[in-house]
């Protein structure tokens, strides 16, 4: 098979499996959903700017959430600020039914700071280790264990 | 035992992020290399030519950009584009003055086309690094330090360097990159991901390097003159790596 076909197939294999996680770790990250699906689809761009230089017998996850959290750090500090400004509104993505659900969901997590929120998230729900969590979002496994007991401390007294 | 209040809520965080849907198709870019054929009139023509082409043969433009498909195999847009060719600039007819008169007739003047930007102009520097499952992430700028506007390619090859310059793990030469103008001043990123260095001990500080299409190196200034610090070894059997991404402002 020549290698330009097999890292698309590579890349659409990443995609197919991955997509979900790159969104609910930009999810975590920004606690806004319309931003966390436009980070998952500029995560997979530049996976697939990289498709042919990367070693695809390597999980590529970290890779894609290392540069999940660089865009939303450099690109989206100004929609933040912008957010944080204007009234929330519901995700269009989302079925009407469950959109208030969320905006609940969104409003209980909102007093997290993204660390605290990103670092509960990935080792509560999605099982990640601490270890791994620290390895991709940049800090010490201590400092991880310190922000998700801060996160449970929190929630539990809001 | 009745759930906490976080269980209850991470629950429902967990219950309502399953419901995301994933587009239909995978993000993908067409692949026009070597500067963007759509800024010269030149690039913009044999995109024309080869739209034209593509709506002879195939009847009528795809609808639904298949480019970004899973079934498209080719992008006929990136195929149909070669290297930017410099755009054709008309050329003033010279006139002939039907009087002699002495008066001095301007010499033509060349519009200023950009070189590439002198290596030795061009100030890099780490300012963070950062980990990532067997992964080392150098974030760097890079500034044009000198008085001319100046074009600089994407990419270029990175290497992970130590204290004496010498190449720890050696990257790959890219292909043709899209190209960058960087003004005086001007200040561009990336990020540099390295892996599986498995050699001795390197002489601090570790730093990366670029190598530019000249063959002329950039090496960036180190986080900390002290700072030794390389990726783990995932196993001597396998590849070094070093990836850099282009540089964008």
């Amino acid at each position: 098979m020549a290698l330009a076909e097999s890292t698309e197939l590579a890349y659409e294999r990443a995609f197919q499996t991955h997509w979900g996680d790159v969104f609910r770790f930009a999810l975590a990250w920004t606690n806004d959903w319309a931003a966390a699906e436009d980070l998952a689809q500029e995560a997979f761009l530049r996976l697939w700017d990289h498709r042919g230089r990367l070693d695809w017998d390597r999980p590529v996850l970290p890779w894609l959430l290392v540069a999940t959290r660089r865009l939303a750090t450099d690109r989206f500090r100004a929609l933040r600020r912008r957010l944080s400004l204007s009234p929330v509104s519901p995700p269009e993505t989302l079925d009407q039914g469950v959109q208030a659900r969320w905006l609940d969901v969104r409003a209980a997590l909102d007093g997290l700071s993204q660390l605290e929120r990103t670092a509960l998230v990935m080792t509560a729900v999605e099982g990640t280790s601490y270890d791994e969590a620290a390895l991709v979002l940049g800090t010490t496994a201590g400092a991880l264990r310190a922000a998700v007991s801060r996160a449970r401390t929190k929630l539990e007294n809001a | 035992m009745e759930p906490s209040r976080v269980d209850r809520i991470l629950e429902e965080w967990a219950a309502l992020t399953n419901r995301a849907s994933r587009p239909a198709t995978s993000p993908r870019r067409s692949n026009v290399t070597a500067g963007r054929a759509g800024t010269t009139l030149a690039g913009a023509s044999l995109v024309v030519v080869a739209l034209v082409i593509a709506v002879a043969v195939l009847g009528r433009p795809s609808e639904n950009g298949d480019i970004g498909g899973i079934v498209a195999t080719a992008s006929p847009i990136a195929t149909a584009v070669p290297t930017a060719s410099p755009a054709p600039t008309a050329s003033p007819t010279p006139t002939t003055s039907p009087t002699p008169t002495p008066i001095p007739t301007p010499s033509p003047t060349a519009a200023p086309t950009l070189g590439p930007c002198d290596p030795g102009s061009l100030a890099a520097r780490i300012t963070a690094w950062e980990g990532a499952a067997g992964h080392r992430i150098a974030d760097v700028e890079l500034t044009n330090a000198g008085t001319v506007t100046c074009r600089l390619a994407t990419m270029a090859k990175p290497q992970l360097v130590d204290g004496h310059g010498s190449v720890l793990i050696d990257g790959v030469k890219p292909g043709p990159s899209d190209v960058l103008t960087v003004a005086p001043g001007d200040v561009v990123k990336t990020f540099v991901q390295d892996a599986n260095y498995c050699g001795p001990d390197p002489v601090a500080p570790v730093s990366v390097a670029f190598v530019l299409d000249g063959g002329d190196r950039v090496v960036a200034t180190p986080v900390s003159p002290t700072d030794a610090t390389v990726p783990p070894c995932n196993g001597p059997g396998s590849p070094a790596d070093v990836e850099m991404q282009p540089w964008a402002r």
